[in-house]
């Protein structure tokens, strides 16, 4: 693709150029390009997006076909254990390389606005470039070790990004918490890498994936505790990075970040690499039927639960978070019931139309000088009809609503859980489309209350945020000399009407709205016999969809599947359901958040208490707080009080020891002959005996 | 240049260093000692890359650079010096990180400047010696050597506590010498005794030591345990360790916690020359590892201390560091080493860095102080990215030693050899969740949320203009190599990695050392061949334990 490259040596310098722009960055920001820190990020960013559509374009001819590698370097070798740096591309890797960067880049362009004045700045683009670059190596990566860096990787950009406004109290702790949350989960990934490489001595994709070890059948009756085992730790290395329940109390809070950073990373990129991982590693967990089954229950669970938590949350970043929580759940199901390419494709409408809801709203936030809460503002449709126009489409989208993407993939999803082989599915595809109506329920809460009605706006409107990085000595001079450069302590005075904002804030957005309306139609039209474009491109990815293992090891423990083996109800049936509830949903929404806000409040004051319990996110946060960080904090005291008088104090008694013999035997000195020869010889006999014994 | 004379050529150019830096006039005030001590310890660096440059890496295991003289021939006791990949590799960060803190140490060090520098490179002297020795007396010389520079190091320039720190340090770390000097001069006996010959030579108390009993080895091995482990330190005798760090100035306590001369004194000796002892108590020390990686990072975490937090998690580090060696993998054994030179790196700049904080702020209390970030940006940056180092994220070289390590325990027990497996692994892998969180809160706190900074004396508190400076240029140039150094081992560690392969193989089967000749031969092929029934007879439980 560029010249004097091969294709794949072209790929593999896709992740690179948003790592220059981050040294570039890095080394140059603070002192040269300061305001101009976005250049090099974006033209990065543009570069890798580019690449990646190609490589879109070349799998779509076949002008490549099925898995295609190219080993870099050796990394890490020592012993039998060798980890090179080597790529693994194929349908998979390339979709999600071009939606990652393309959204990347559009999400990059509208930070240029959104952070304009920070005094940040280049800190920013340097992460955000970062993160690109570890996410395209996570998706990139031909073995377990190298995902292993893109994975921790981008949670490292992620803590980063999360604490960007480090002066911040809850910034700090809540990028504190997304680091340890994903921690417990990338610590599950590495036992899981432990154990690949103890059973197929090898990290490597393609070596592990089509060995004939997995289609041996003495192989996998000898491993199928193992291999379970390897789903299971998999799994949970998968819910910590997409905050599946118990690990997804993280993204909430990660809010704290700018609101382009929960656009990219917490909401369309970073937390569907879980997603990624499993579908990747499809053709493991088909052996380890139980443990996919326990990803689509908790899937369901998740998404359930986080959207009844997003029905009564009042910041507008938190609803979306909670409804990423609920969207991800969604795609965790589809994998439960071995259906990858209806994950994959939600992962890829969500991409867009969550960035979009993402962007719009930071947009308001931008306008409305750093409020979100949604009971202070209401009819800003009048003041910013461009993002009000676009966070409709994204509401829409998110909402499932006919003809949006996001109802095509969602549709996707409960189709096949009603159609799956495995008995629960249709429980899983029932709860789903439960859920589908308290999503357009909150969705349209939001947009009803902020969007609609009479125009309130809160008092911050049109100011700029204070900045969080002023030394206590420049504001001080600042506001005696009364000039404020940008990027300092910003005045009242310069408050101004709230708007949607510069042309690299809505243009963006535009584009995204035009994705979250479109995309859906790929998984309709567009592909081979009359069926999806995404579909038919995924269709070489290996066991994407589960398979039939060769033949059933031990009567009962193992189940063949295969995607969709059965019609229970039929796809058009399903769609229309959906579509109804989903519309009950929105006129429910428009009634008490539009129509009648007071009906509203009467309904939250008589359930006042279920109100509170999901006002309160389940209190899963209260029951880790005194369940594990406390108890842990004061294990930790004691030890520290136990080393400083325990361990340290049984040292120095033993070191007391001889002036404390020689005080006891004082009296046995008596200075008669006799006694001394009779102790000595007593002494050489015991010594004799010892030797004796313990050389004997 | 006759190469065999580069690790000579670096212990005379410290000596004479040292007492070069003596022999300036004391004042107060005055850079030149520390200037001349800076020089001089760039020349040992210099022979370093030279020796790292003829090294021959296929051949790691061997000992390379050899120079052998008579010294006390009635006793058998030899100067020999020379490296294998092992002690190249900790030579060579012994000669890199000493130059730093030297330079850290030049506008810090307020009096007897001449006097500090000279204790400084006396301890450089006996480092190298001591990564160097081939003859174990001589090893043991130097070893114990180490403690005079840093008895004095701590006496007379460390805190308000310095010298009951000084003294602490001192008890602990000689009784636990006596005991290794007893067990090493019992091995040399044996070895007069069974083969005819006194020798101190590695190779041949390598010889005594494999030929005798279990119980023998046990007893040895017990002797040199108390040593090692005090001076590793392992659970339950560290507590030294936080007193003397704390005590310590910046420099000295940075050569105290970058060499690894515990863990290198039980890979080089323990391991290889009592393989049935070893074998026979791994379980019980790898549960006193376990304990030492949970227990000190808890401890670490509620640390206020910054220096504190560091030794706790020191103490935590090492004891992943036995672990993997105890493993007897050569994953494991590669990991081993690979913490003794990454942690070395990293908590280096750490503790350069408090003592940065330190100056600026005249506190190390982790309740004085927040939002640095703010104030000190190019400070606040290496410190985040150490801390990411310390946290094991990969593409940083912290990573690549807790990988290898915890795989190498892993894996251990089955056919990769030794007698640990994920019994072992998985709560020792529970370390890099405990791990991250007590980094990351000492970042978060000191580094992070609102500027908060002590009033000082000197200026008043409303005069902007005796804020801290940020890093100096000096400041810089300490920590800079560093941070490359940590990069670079992050992505590239491969060259070293597989250099250690050899060296690390020799130690897991130490029969390549002995000469199968005399009456030697049955006794430590009777020894072997127990191992060996030794390992069979577990593998299949072990095995069928790691499919579980």
């Amino acid at each position: 693709m560029l010249p004097g490259l091969s294709i794949m040596q072209s790929v593999a310098l896709i992740p690179l150029f948003p790592l220059l722009a981050a040294l570039i960055i890095t080394l140059s920001g603070a002192r040269v390009l300061k305001s101009r820190s976005w250049m090099p990020a974006v033209i990065g960013v543009a570069i890798s997006a580019v690449l990646a559509l190609s490589l879109l374009v070349m799998f779509q001819r076949r002008n490549l076909v099925g898995v295609q590698h190219l080993t870099i370097y050796h990394w890490i070798s020592s012993g039998g254990f060798s980890i090179p740096i080597g790529i693994y591309v194929d349908p998979l890797t390339s979709l999600f390389l071009a939606f990652v960067t393309f959204v990347s880049t559009l999400i990059f362009i509208y930070s240029c606005g959104y952070m304009q004045g920070d005094y940040g700045y280049f800190r920013f683009f340097a992460y955000m470039s970062l993160f690109v670059f570890f996410m395209c190596t996570l998706v990139l990566a031909d073995n377990f070790v190298l995902l292993y860096l893109g994975w921790e990787g981008v949670g490292l950009a992620s803590y980063l990004l999360v604490g960007y406004y480090y002066t911040r109290p809850a910034a700090r702790e809540a990028a504190k918490k997304a680091f340890i949350v994903n921690r417990i989960g990338d610590t599950c990934l590495a036992i899981a890498i432990f154990i690949i490489y103890l059973v197929f001595h090898t990290e490597t994709f393609s070596r592990i994936f089509q060995s004939n070890d997995l289609k041996n059948v003495g192989f996998l009756a000898a491993h199928h505790g193992t291999l379970i085992w390897i789903a299971l730790l998999l799994m949970f290395g998968a819910f910590a990075k997409s905050a599946q329940f118990p690990l997804h109390v993280w993204l909430p809070d990660a809010m704290e970040g700018p609101t382009p950073v929960s656009a990219l990373i917490h909401a369309a990129t970073m937390v569907t690499a879980g997603v990624y991982l499993i579908a990747r590693c499809m053709p493991l967990f088909t052996l380890a039927m139980p443990v996919l089954h326990l990803v689509g229950l908790v899937g369901c669970f998740t998404a359930f639960m986080a959207a009844t938590i997003a029905m009564c949350q009042y910041d507008m970043k938190r609803i979306w978070a909670y409804s990423t929580v609920s969207q991800l759940g969604y795609m965790f199901m589809a994998l439960g019931v071995a259906s990858g390419t209806a994950a994959v494709f939600h992962v890829f409408t969500h991409a867009f139309f969550k960035a979009l809801l993402f962007l719009s709203t930071g947009s308001v936030m931008h306008a409305m000088g750093g409020e979100l809460d949604i009971r202070k503002m209401s009819g800003i449709r009048k003041v910013m009809p461009i993002t009000a126009g676009c966070l409709l489409i994204g509401a829409l989208a998110l909402a499932g609503f006919p003809g949006f993407s996001g109802f095509f993939s969602k549709d996707e999803i409960l189709s096949a859980a009603m159609n799956a082989s495995w008995t629960w599915g249709p429980l899983l595809s029932v709860v789903g489309l439960l859920t589908a109506l308290i999503t357009a329920y909150y969705t349209f809460r939001v947009f009803f209350r902020v969007f609609m009605g009479n125009l309130v706006l809160p008092a911050t409107a049109g100011m700029h945020e204070p900045s969080a990085f002023v030394l206590p000595e420049s504001a001080h001079h600042e506001v005696a000399s009364g000039h404020a450069s940008p990027g300092h302590a910003d005045h009242q005075a310069d408050a101004h009407k709230p708007t949607d904002g510069s042309a690299a804030m809505w243009m963006p957005l535009i584009i995204l709205a035009c994705g979250a309306a479109l995309v859906g139609y790929l998984g309709v039209f567009g592909g081979a016999n009359g069926g999806g474009w995404i579909q038919s491109f995924l269709s070489p990815v290996h066991l994407l969809n589960g398979i039939a293992p060769p033949v059933v090891i031990t009567p009962g423990t193992h189940i063949p599947v295969q995607a969709v083996s059965t019609v229970r109800v039929a796809p058009a049936l399903l769609m229309g359901v959906s579509s109804v509830l989903v519309l009950l949903g929105v006129l429910v929404a428009a009634y008490f958040h539009w129509a009648n806000r007071r009906a509203a409040d009467a309904v939250g004051a008589a359930l006042a208490p279920v109100v509170k319990f999901l006002e309160n996110k389940w209190y899963i946060d209260e029951l880790y707080n005194y369940g594990l960080v406390q108890p842990l904090w004061l294990l930790g005291q004691a030890l520290s009080i136990f080393d400083r008088f325990v361990v340290d104090g049984v040292v120095f008694v033993i070191g007391f020891f001889p002036q404390f013999t020689g005080y006891v035997l004082k009296p046995t000195q008596s200075g008669r002959l006799r006694y001394y020869g009779i102790g000595m010889i007593a002494g050489v006999a015991v010594v004799i005996l010892g030797v004796l014994y313990l050389l004997r | 240049m006759n190469s065999n004379l580069l690790i000579p050529l670096m212990l005379l150019a410290t000596m004479v260093g040292a007492l070069l830096v003596l022999a300036v006039p004391r004042r107060d005030n005055d850079r030149t000692a520390g200037m001349l001590a800076f020089f001089v310890s760039l020349l040992p660096l210099a022979l370093g890359v030279l020796m790292a440059v003829h090294f021959n890496y296929q051949d790691g295991g061997q000992w390379q650079e050899v120079f052998t003289a008579a010294w006390i021939p009635q006793l058998g006791i030899r100067f020999s010096v020379g490296v294998d990949s092992i002690s190249l590799w900790l030579t060579l960060l012994t000669v890199v990180v000493t130059p730093l803190c030297i330079l850290d140490g030049i506008g810090k060090v307020r009096h007897r400047h001449n006097e500090f520098y000279f204790w400084m490179l006396l301890m450089y002297f006996g480092l190298i010696g001591m990564f160097c020795a081939t003859d174990v007396m001589l090893f043991y010389l130097f070893f114990e050597f180490t403690l005079i520079p840093m008895f004095f190091l701590i006496g007379i320039w460390g805190g308000t506590e310095r010298r009951r720190a000084a003294g602490k340090f001192f008890l602990y770390a000689f009784t636990g010498s006596v005991f290794v000097l007893a067990s090493l001069i019992y091995l040399a006996w044996v070895h007069d005794a069974k083969f005819g010959t006194v020798s101190f030579s590695l190779n041949a108390l390598y010889k005594a030591g494999q030929s005798l009993s279990l119980t023998q080895q046990c007893l040895v091995f017990a002797g040199l345990l108390i040593g090692f482990a005090i001076k590793v330190p392992l659970f339950p005798v560290h507590t030294w360790l936080p007193l003397a760090l704390t005590e310590s100035p910046t420099p000295a306590a940075v050569m105290m916690a970058t060499f690894k001369l515990g863990a290198y004194g039980l890979i080089r000796f323990a391991l290889p020359m009592l393989p049935l002892a070893v074998q026979r108590l791994t379980p019980l020390l790898a549960v006193l590892c376990i304990i030492s990686i949970l227990y000190a990072a808890l401890v670490s975490w509620v640390q206020k201390d910054m220096k504190k937090l560091i030794a706790y998690s020191l103490v935590s580090h090492l004891g992943l560091c036995v672990l993997a060696m105890l493993a007897l993998t050569t994953t494991g054994l590669t990991g081993s080493v690979m913490i003794m030179i990454n942690q070395g790196l990293t908590v280096a700049a750490l503790l350069l860095i408090i003592g940065m904080i330190q100056e600026r702020y005249g506190t190390r209390n982790l309740k004085d102080v927040s939002g640095l970030f703010l104030r000190l940006p190019a400070l606040g940056f290496f410190v985040g990215f150490f801390v990411i180092a310390t946290v094991a994220v990969p593409g940083l070289n912290g990573f690549i030693s807790e990988l290898l390590s915890l795989l190498g325990t892993y894996v251990s027990g089955g056919s990769h050899g030794g007698e640990l497996g994920p019994a072992y692994a998985i709560p020792a892998a529970l370390g890099m969740i405990v791990g991250a969180l007590y980094m990351l809160y000492w970042l978060g706190k000191v580094f992070f949320g609102p500027l908060e900074e002590p009033v000082r004396e000197s200026a008043a508190a409303s005069a902007p203009v005796g804020a801290p400076r940020d890093l100096n240029f000096r400041e810089w140039l300490v920590l800079a190599p560093l941070a490359v150094l940590v990069l670079i081992l992050g992505i590239y560690p491969n060259p070293l990695l597989r250099s250690l392969d050899p060296a690390v193989n020799k130690i897991r089967a130490p029969d390549v050392a002995v000469e199968m000749s005399g009456p030697s031969g049955n006794r430590s092929e009777m020894a072997l061949a127990a191992r060996h029934k030794l390992l069979v007879k577990r593998s299949p439980q072990v095995v069928a334990a790691s499919m579980r």
